[in-house]
């Protein structure tokens, strides 16, 4: 849980009267509270840490971080099935 | 393979601890924070690798790390209940308390459950509203606002199942009490996580 991880997102929505967005981590798309960077839109690419957007990344930077994690087997939490 | 033969390069450690080597002027003593880069630092050996004057310090550690067996404790006394679904992130439940970790009270029958986001387990809570929904709120700064994120929006939503178990720390404070305190040789942080990036 100690890592932000980088996700581009797709489309941006309000739930429950929160910002949130559907964020693609290479394939694998979360739902994401965007709350924390509302100017954010769809094309951007944020880092996310437990669920929560917490700042925007350029996408060259988002690629290289992600794929280092991917490499490293840290992205297991991406895997935890949404409720 | 890409990005981590790179870092995994014997060359290029040879040639950064070179030039470690040769700016080094005087004995530095640098504490890591993070249990994960202590992790890192002894499996492939970099303590032994820099120069002798460069000492590094292992550190507090991440918020699942130092989370007090208390806390854990707490948390399993929770989880036992027949009316609790408790929740939190991966890595925390698989932690150790007096009597195992939590993992091993779901293998017991108890709901205990993995989330991704504090935001999940309100959502759990309003779809069992005859369940008492519990997550376990541990973090660092990073991570406080998230969980002040569910609780704000589980009160908007008027939820009267959804409860916190509440672990916060802070970096500063605890970094600012290691040097302060007398005797202290630590001179710089390897900063955590986001922070290290």
């Amino acid at each position: 849980m100690c890592l932000g991880i980088p996700g581009k997102v797709v489309e941006t929505y309000r739930e429950h009267d929160v910002l949130m967005g559907k964020v693609d981590f290479g394939g694998v798309f979360k739902r994401v509270c965007l709350e924390y960077v509302p100017q954010v839109q769809p094309g951007a690419y944020v880092i996310v840490h437990v669920g929560f957007a917490l700042n925007t990344i350029d996408e060259t930077e988002a690629q290289i971080v992600f794929d280092f994690l991917e490499r490293m087997n840290q992205l297991d939490e991406l895997k935890v099935p949404a409720l | 393979m890409k990005y981590l033969d790179e870092y995994r390069d014997a060359n290029s450690a040879r040639k950064l601890i070179d030039a470690i080597r040769r700016i080094v002027t005087r004995p530095w003593t640098i504490m890591e924070v993070c249990g994960g880069q202590t992790h890192t630092i002894v499996k492939y050996g970099l303590d032994r690798i820099l120069p002798e004057s460069v000492e590094l310090v292992h550190g507090p550690g991440c918020p699942v790390c130092v989370t007090s067996l208390e806390t854990i404790d707490k948390a399993h006394a929770i989880a036992a209940r027949p009316n609790v679904t408790f929740c939190s992130f991966g890595d925390m439940l698989r932690v150790p308390g007096s009597h195992g970790d939590l993992l091993a009270l779901k293998a017991q029958g108890c709901d205990v459950r993995i989330v991704y986001s504090p935001l999940d387990a309100v959502s759990l809570a309003a779809a069992n509203p005859n369940r008492h929904v519990v997550f376990f709120a541990i973090g660092f700064e990073t991570t406080a606002p998230s969980n002040a994120m569910a609780v704000w929006q589980a009160k908007r939503r008027g939820l009267k199942n959804f409860s916190l178990l509440v672990s916060h720390v802070l970096v500063p404070p605890a970094m600012a009490a290691i040097l302060s305190a007398p005797g202290n040789r630590v001179q710089g942080f390897l900063g955590p996580g986001h922070d290290a990036r």
